[in-house]
């Protein structure tokens, strides 16, 4: 009898026990850990928009005529199929042909960055723009390519504006195009906003902004395009309540394997040390050594990321930290779309050499690679992770999916 | 042939009784439970043993030089220390199984001196130091 119970106390021991802290004490912990971390539920974070003029954004965001040629849309690169990114490694702009992976096989201009997805950018504390942050608010100011120039005060109406003027983007190359933009002038760019506007004044497009903004047809000038590009995209890809934002507020609960991830995130991982905040974005510039696929925004397979814009030699290879929102939806991943999953951007930022095979590199892409690592002196380093670590983790992320 | 069965049988019992009244049954149980969860209980004790060292780390950072940056580190390093916890669960958990203190000592131990290859590291994980 002795021995039966034993037996059975060993068979409820093996089978009955978690071998894991009460789960009510890693969900409080992950809670509080998140809260510290910034993190505020998606009510807070979306801004106004007006209903009107995200209807007209729309109609803008879906049409070509926003691009030069009139062959690019906004939606060509940013799908819904694909959480608002285009699944590419590197954005396939001018003369490309169809969406999604089957438009990497046309013969469009590379755009030699990854496609970022839209989510969160219309909120109210979104203040650093594309990956390289060219468009960033610093004070109340926005500082742009357009310098003192800029129509607004907006950041998200600065940034939409760009990639109307960026050849490749949606801008062909042409002996016209080349002529205007060699200077890289503002009076360029406005020259060929009033062109694009000329377009939308005498579309249907340009009384409905008209009325929508209370204008004369005449009186129309890019700045009520942007803004009503701004408007649709605060509309359309305002941040939502994910399973992680409802476990925050108490409504749902995570998988064991999910709050496991987020205390990796905020932990070990220290992921939250740069992916902090409401957006899971410090929106500062750091260097994650990642491999660099496709030429390069500085060509021959280099990047200088952050330096494009700020000239200053610290800022070589260094990119605005992601924002998370939809992270699982938005692949392929970094700023050259290298990397297909999140086990490997995960990876990448405590064991990069894992993700290289440095004997079938020349010894140019080798020095390359050193030249990247020895950048990233003063970066937090996640402690080890685990195989298991590294799927949580990435369970984790998926919680923060509502698209 | 009957004889030699009913031999055969009480020989049996009196195995079988010594093996539960005798607590011999231990000895495989424990063999088995050791073998079942050495891999297991080694990595609760690397990632604890990890743990607390970057935590050791991160607070003599702060100590250093206390900004911003050092003081998220540290509160990240702090959140890692669920992973002694964690140990620490893993632990009552193979006590209440029946495994005694030393016995997990032996299986620390095992994932300790794993990597031991050399003499200098035994003696770093024996020596007295005053």
């Amino acid at each position: 009898m002795k021995s039966a119970t034993k037996i059975l106390v060993f068979v409820f021991a093996y089978f009955g026990f978690t071998h894991q802290a009460p789960a009510g004490v890693k969900e409080t912990l992950l809670r509080n850990a998140a809260l510290d971390s910034g993190y505020l539920a998606p009510r807070f974070v979306n801004s106004e928009y007006s209903l009107d003029l995200s209807i007209i954004g729309k109609q803008l965001f879906e049409s070509d005529i926003l691009s030069f040629g009139r062959d690019t849309k906004c939606s060509t690169c940013h799908l819904e199929e694909f959480s608002s990114a285009d699944g590419l490694p590197n954005a396939i702009g001018v003369g490309g042909i169809g969406a999604g992976p089957s438009r990497i096989l046309s013969d469009g201009a590379i755009v030699p960055r990854n496609t970022l997805p839209l989510w969160g950018r219309g909120a109210l504390d979104f203040p650093a723009f594309f990956w390289d942050g060219k468009v960033e608010l610093v004070d109340g100011r926005v500082i742009s390519q357009f310098g003192d120039h800029a129509q607004t005060i907006d950041p998200l109406s600065v940034a939409v504006a760009l990639p109307s003027l960026e050849i490749r983007e949606m801008v062909a190359s042409s002996g016209e195009v080349d002529h205007l933009f060699k200077m890289e002038s503002v009076e360029a760019a406005e020259y060929l906003q009033e062109l694009l506007v000329g377009r939308i004044i005498s579309d249907q497009l340009g009384l409905a902004l008209a009325d929508a903004n209370k204008v004369e047809l005449v009186d129309l000038n890019f700045t009520h395009v942007a803004e009503a590009l701004s408007h649709h995209i605060r509309r359309e890809f305002a941040l939502q309540p994910s399973p992680f934002s409802l476990f925050i507020d108490g409504q749902n609960t995570l998988s064991e394997l999910e709050i496991q991830g987020g205390l990796v995130f905020y932990g070990k991982g220290r992921c939250s040390s740069c992916h902090s905040g409401p957006h899971f974005s410090d929106f500062k510039y750091h260097n994650i050594v990642v491999p660099q696929v496709g030429f390069g925004k500085n060509g021959f397979g280099i990047d200088y990321g952050r330096f494009n814009v700020t000239q200053l030699p610290a800022d070589i290879y260094r990119f605005r930290t992601p924002p998370l929102s939809n992270v699982a939806e938005t692949g392929p991943y970094t700023h050259s779309g290298a990397l297909t999953g999140l086990p490997e951007v995960i990876i990448s930022h405590f064991d990069p050499l894992r993700l290289f095979d440095t004997r079938n590199m020349d010894a140019i892409r080798r020095r390359e690679l050193y030249a990247r690592i020895r950048s990233t002196a003063g970066e937090p380093i996640p402690n080890f992770l685990t195989e298991a670590d590294v799927e949580a983790l990435a369970a984790f992320l998926g919680s923060l999916t509502f698209n | 042939m009957f004889r030699s069965i009913r031999s055969y049988s009480v020989f049996s019992l009196l195995l079988l009784l010594a093996f539960i009244a005798g607590n011999v049954w231990t000895v495989p149980y424990k063999w088995l439970l050791m073998s079942a969860y050495q891999t297991e209980y080694g990595e609760h004790v690397f990632r604890c043993d990890n743990a607390m060292r970057e935590h050791f780390v991160a607070k003599t950072i702060v100590t250093e030089n206390l900004d911003r940056p050092s003081i998220v580190e540290l509160k990240s390093a702090e959140l890692a220390l669920i992973d002694c916890h964690d140990y620490d669960v893993f632990r009552k958990k193979l006590l209440t199984m029946g495994l005694t203190e030393n016995e997990l000592s032996a299986m620390g131990l095992d994932v300790i001196e794993r990597n031991a290859s050399e003499l200098s590291e035994i003696v770093r994980l024996h020596e007295i130091r005053y």
